[in-house]
């Protein structure tokens, strides 16, 4: 299985380091933004929040071509919005996707999780109490 | 004793800068590292000798520091703060505030709040409390030498069912 893990530099990024660790992929090919402050990704976005829609927008095609180009079958992200957008690149382009909610929303999922709830194969949380329906609870980093 | 103070990587932190001060004066004996992040004001450090402050240290040098300090206090980033919980090193918190121009968002508050649940890392949100914390090492934290065993057993229950779900997506 080819995976396509995704995070914003940061705490995001940080986390899904430590997730990456954990999975058992025969391939994993790393998404990120801030390209100057890091090398550890193939590939970057533009960072934007979730409330800058037009700037993720504008990144689709990217997006896109960056799942084409990588030959993931599964899209995995722990945020933030860059996160989003390639969920549903990868959506769009029919892959499984998986959001990884951050262990730093304990009240109430993020807006770009919730957002994810609507197309995503599936939505964690690090939060037992904030699993649901629709959301999911399988274990925590911390 | 031997006290890291770190701003992170991103941006200058004035109130975590006051903290080093406050202990540096009351504390002439110990040894104080400070990272102070991008842009901050060094000056005000020349005067005790018993600070070594920085914008950045190389990352060699933060590991040398982070390595010997008994007590680490940073701002609520989460590289960091998992950093101090799987290395057990007692640490404390002091999120950036966004009211305060300290970042854009809230977000720190929220990591250390969700950190502080699970884990005995006191989190504190004015200069003169933390001061006052960091100045009894009586007090300081302890149980975080558990955290490292803890963090394994919580992510080999997350390992299995991670693998689980990509088999069956």
């Amino acid at each position: 299985m080819k995976l396509l893990c995704v995070a914003s530099f940061g705490g995001h990024w940080v986390q899904l380091k430590r997730l990456a660790t954990l999975l058992d992929a025969e391939e994993l090919t790393f998404v990120s933004t801030d390209a100057g402050q890091h090398h550890g990704a193939a590939y970057y976005l533009e960072d934007f929040s979730i409330r800058e829609l037009w700037r993720g927008v504008r990144q689709l095609p990217r997006a896109l071509r960056i799942v084409r180009r990588s030959g993931a079958d599964v899209v995995l992200s722990t945020g933030a919005a860059p996160g989003l957008l390639m969920l549903f690149a990868g959506f769009v382009l029919g892959k499984k996707t998986v959001w990884v909610d951050s262990i730093a929303n304990s009240k109430r999922l993020s807006l770009s999780g919730r957002a994810a709830g609507f197309f995503a194969s599936r939505v964690l949380t690090q939060w037992p109490e904030l699993a649901g329906s629709r959301v999911h609870y399988l274990g925590r980093l911390l | 004793m031997k006290v890291m103070f770190t701003a992170g990587t991103q941006f200058a932190f004035p109130r975590m800068a006051e903290v080093v001060q406050g202990v540096a004066r009351l504390q002439p004996e110990w040894a104080l590292v400070f990272q102070a992040g991008p842009g901050a004001t060094l000056e005000t450090f020349t005067e005790f000798s018993n600070v070594q402050a920085a914008e950045l240290f190389t990352a060699d040098r933060f590991q040398e520091f982070f390595d010997a300090a008994d007590l680490v206090v940073t701002h609520a980033g989460m590289g960091n703060i998992i950093a101090c919980l799987e290395h057990g090193k007692p640490c404390m918190l002091l999120p950036r505030q966004a009211r305060l121009g300290e970042h854009r968002n809230d977000h720190q508050i929220d990591t250390a709040r969700a950190i502080t649940q699970r884990y005995p890392v006191p989190v504190f949100n004015d200069t003169a409390s933390l001061a006052a914390a960091v100045l009894a090492p009586a007090n300081w934290p302890v149980g975080l030498k558990d955290a490292p065993s803890q963090m394994v057993t919580a992510r080999a229950e997350f390992t299995k069912g991670l693998n689980q779900l990509l088999q069956v997506l």
